[in-house]
């Protein structure tokens, strides 16, 4: 018997019992769509809670730190952090850069700008990085270039916001506010419009503010014409603006400065403070930044760092944490749409022994006439598998109604139950990708072939000598 | 001519509760190839256990089956299936055609069995309908037809997949006189155009006489063995007439 005529065979017994096999089928579907629905909204909310988070947050980025010993129990000290520690971390599988981001040191130097009213200060907080480093770590420009080899050690990049201060500063008696891509209609600022041709034309110099509060350094340069006279200062090398990165803020206001320098400059500074000290590198760290490839491989860096005793925070950890929360109450439901396969199963192994049952003499009629039992066996089987199939079918279709749904008149209050979020816009929050739709008719087809099992095992036990008995 | 079928001392035994009722008591006998034989018995003879056990529907107690030089009742059930795929053809007292399809799917069934492709089978089922002459009633399905002609449709069935053995058990048994003598007609010219030995189980002696050779049993024993030849041809047909005016 060939394996087409058992599938013609199956196709025809199904079609004569049209009510019966509909229901089957049905069961099946539910069980299916519940099945798929429920691991669509997984897919679903991992991708809201990964796109809601990363725009908050880098999710790719794990602070390190290194506060000591955590308890008394820990039995690792931690090294210090320093830059032999920051390199192995760097050399780390899937770390793209590391390194230290020092933004304590905020208010005791000043960068003046000479601009048509004299000299102004742009009070922007410092960052001390490895300046080599800030490519790989990911940072984009929208001017100028990153630091290359050769540069002076004052050389310096700026954060987006940091760069629009500057200009604000350089144009401001020169322009209007229109011209700088103001618009009145829609009240935003269109920063890139703004003129930048002299940028990196300017004088910027570093300079020190005496005791310690920058409002009184601001009384002897302020105004001035002339470049400020002090004890101390240094002209700044600007080479680049950074592309505004919309989850990092201390990076769009901050200039960055190697930390190398930085430590001279608080040198320098407590030198002309004595009574007011800022802390002095000595070559360790607080915070260590470090850069992984892709979001999946952060707990692997995370969990190795934190190993050599360092403690760690990353937005990825938040992540997990909630899809850990939203994970547990999709095993419930997860449990319901298992329960409702399982009648379904139930259901198929129901229909398969009424047709069996209803089918002796016929099995009979075919074991006399010499079908193979391996082959009576298949013809069930097969028929259930299709029972199966079908319901698997239906069951991604439905479910693809179902997840059109559940978007467009759930997905916001079913995801404002794990986090805030505004607006009304669609929240994709069930998404049934390629593998769920093989998965649904692949797991519908081995259920139905199993619940055909016991009913098939049956049918061969039934006895040709049945059929051809007298009626 | 060889033996087609070689009967040894077949014992077959039930058991019903404690009590043993002996249903076939030491039968020995052989069919040739190409032989058209009855075995005549009334109800409880042990025609029906013989007929079943020659088609390995049931196992002797006791004794040997040589079909075709192949000793059936030791196959198990796989091999027996496959046995009768290739060698056996069926003609029953209740048809057994599948309701659900037609005269032409039927007729194909043993054909399906046998890996047969559809188009080759539709052709041959076709075929062997317009010899029993229902080539207008291929599309039809056994319960829009006649006794008669499901009878035929199942004689159809029964030699269209070329069995050396067709068995025949009561195959008129449900059908009236007239009917009974196209039927009976047709299979017998089916079995000798095709050189298949046919074995006719029956109580019936009009039914009998058809056949080349009849066997006749009794508790379980062959009481007489005729073979019809041109000697006693008359004698039997005689015998059968004076059987028909009796009942």
């Amino acid at each position: 018997m060939k394996f087409i005529d058992i599938i013609r065979t199956c196709l025809r017994n199904l079609t004569k019992r049209k009510i019966r096999t509909l229901l089957t089928v049905s069961g099946v579907l539910i069980g299916t769509s519940a099945v798929i629905v429920m691991l669509s909204l997984r897919v679903g909310m991992n991708i809201q809670i990964t796109k809601m988070l990363s725009e908050w947050a880098d999710l790719t980025l794990i602070h390190v730190y290194n506060w000591g010993r955590w308890d008394a129990d820990d039995d690792i000290v931690p090294p210090d952090l320093d830059d032999s520690i920051v390199k192995s971390f760097m050399s780390m599988d899937n770390v793209m850069s590391a390194t230290p981001f020092y933004t304590n040191f905020q208010s005791g130097f000043q960068i003046a700008v000479y601009t048509a009213d004299g000299w102004v200060l742009m009070y922007t907080p410092f960052i001390g990085v490895y300046m080599d480093e800030l490519e790989n770590f990911g940072f984009r420009l929208t001017e100028g270039r990153f630091k290359q080899e050769g540069d002076p050690p004052t050389t310096i990049l700026m954060g987006p916001f940091a760069g629009d201060y500057l200009q604000s500063y350089i144009y401001e008696n020169e322009y209007l506010w229109s011209e700088w891509g103001y618009d009145e209609e829609t009240d935003t600022w269109d920063i890139l419009s703004m003129p930048i041709d002299d940028y990196f034309k300017e004088e910027l110099r570093i300079i020190p503010l005496t005791m310690g509060e920058w409002w009184q350094a601001d009384l002897s340069v302020i105004g001035s014409k002339t470049a400020p006279n002090l004890e101390y200062d240094e002209e700044l090398n600007l080479v680049g603006i950074l592309e505004a990165s919309p989850t990092d803020w201390e990076a769009r206001n901050g200039i960055f400065i190697d930390i190398s320098y930085m430590a001279g400059l608080i040198k320098a500074y407590n030198e002309l403070n004595p009574d007011n000290r800022y802390e002095e590198f000595n070559g360790v760290y607080n915070n260590v930044r470090v850069r992984v490839d892709d979001m999946n491989n952060v707990p692997a860096v995370e969990a190795e760092i934190k190993a050599m005793g360092f403690q760690t925070s990353s937005f990825n950890e938040m992540r997990e944490n909630m899809m850990q929360q939203i994970g547990t109450i999709q095993m419930l439901l997860a449990a319901v749409a298992a329960v409702s396969l399982l009648v379904a199963t139930m259901n198929i192994t129901n229909t398969m022994i009424m047709a069996i049952i209803e089918r002796t003499k016929e099995i009979g009629i075919m074991k006399v006439l010499g079908c193979d039992i391996g082959k009576i066996r298949l013809m069930f089987l097969g028929e259930a598998a299709l029972i199966g199939f079908l319901g698997g079918a239906a069951g991604v279709l439905f479910s693809y109604g179902l997840s059109f749904i559940i978007n467009n008149f759930f997905g916001q209050a079913l995801m404002g139950m794990f986090m805030h979020s505004g607006g009304d816009e669609k929240i994709s929050i069930s998404i049934i990708p390629p593998y769920l739709v093989l998965l649904g008719l692949a797991g519908a087809t081995i259920i139905g072939m199993l619940a055909g099992l016991y009913p098939a095992q049956r049918s061969i036990k039934i006895s040709a000598l049945s059929a051809i008995a007298h009626e | 001519m060889s033996a087609m079928i070689t009967v040894k001392n077949l014992i077959k035994i039930y058991k019903v509760g404690s009590e043993k009722v002996v249903a076939l008591n030491d039968v020995s006998f052989s069919i040739e190839e190409g032989e058209i034989c009855c075995i005549l018995g009334t109800s409880g003879s042990g025609k029906s256990t013989l007929l079943n056990m020659l088609a390995g529907l049931e196992k002797p107690t006791r004794g040997e089956i040589l079909i075709d030089n192949q000793r059936i009742e030791k196959m198990n059930e796989k091999r027996i299936t496959r046995f009768r795929q290739k060698n056996v053809g069926f003609v029953f007292q209740s048809y057994n055609l599948l309701h659900g399809i037609t005269a032409l799917e039927n007729v194909a069934m043993p054909l399906i069995f046998r890996g047969v492709k559809k188009k080759k089978r539709d052709k041959i089922a076709y075929l062997m309908l317009a010899m029993v002459g229902l080539s207008k009633r291929v599309k039809h399905k056994p319960t829009q037809m006649s006794g008669g002609q499901q009878q035929r449709v199942g004689i159809a069935r029964a030699f269209a997949a070329r069995p050396k053995i067709v068995f025949a058990d009561e195959p008129t048994g449900n059908l009236d006189s007239r009917t009974t003598i196209e039927v009976m007609e047709l299979m017998v010219t089916m079995s000798r155009k095709n050189k298949r030995t046919l074995v006719l189980v029956t109580h019936d002696r009009d039914i009998a006489s058809y056949a080349d050779r009849i066997i006749q049993l009794k508790d379980g024993e062959i009481i007489s063995d005729i073979r019809k030849d041109s000697k006693n041809d008359e004698k039997i047909i005689t015998y059968a007439v004076d059987s028909h005016i009796s009942d």
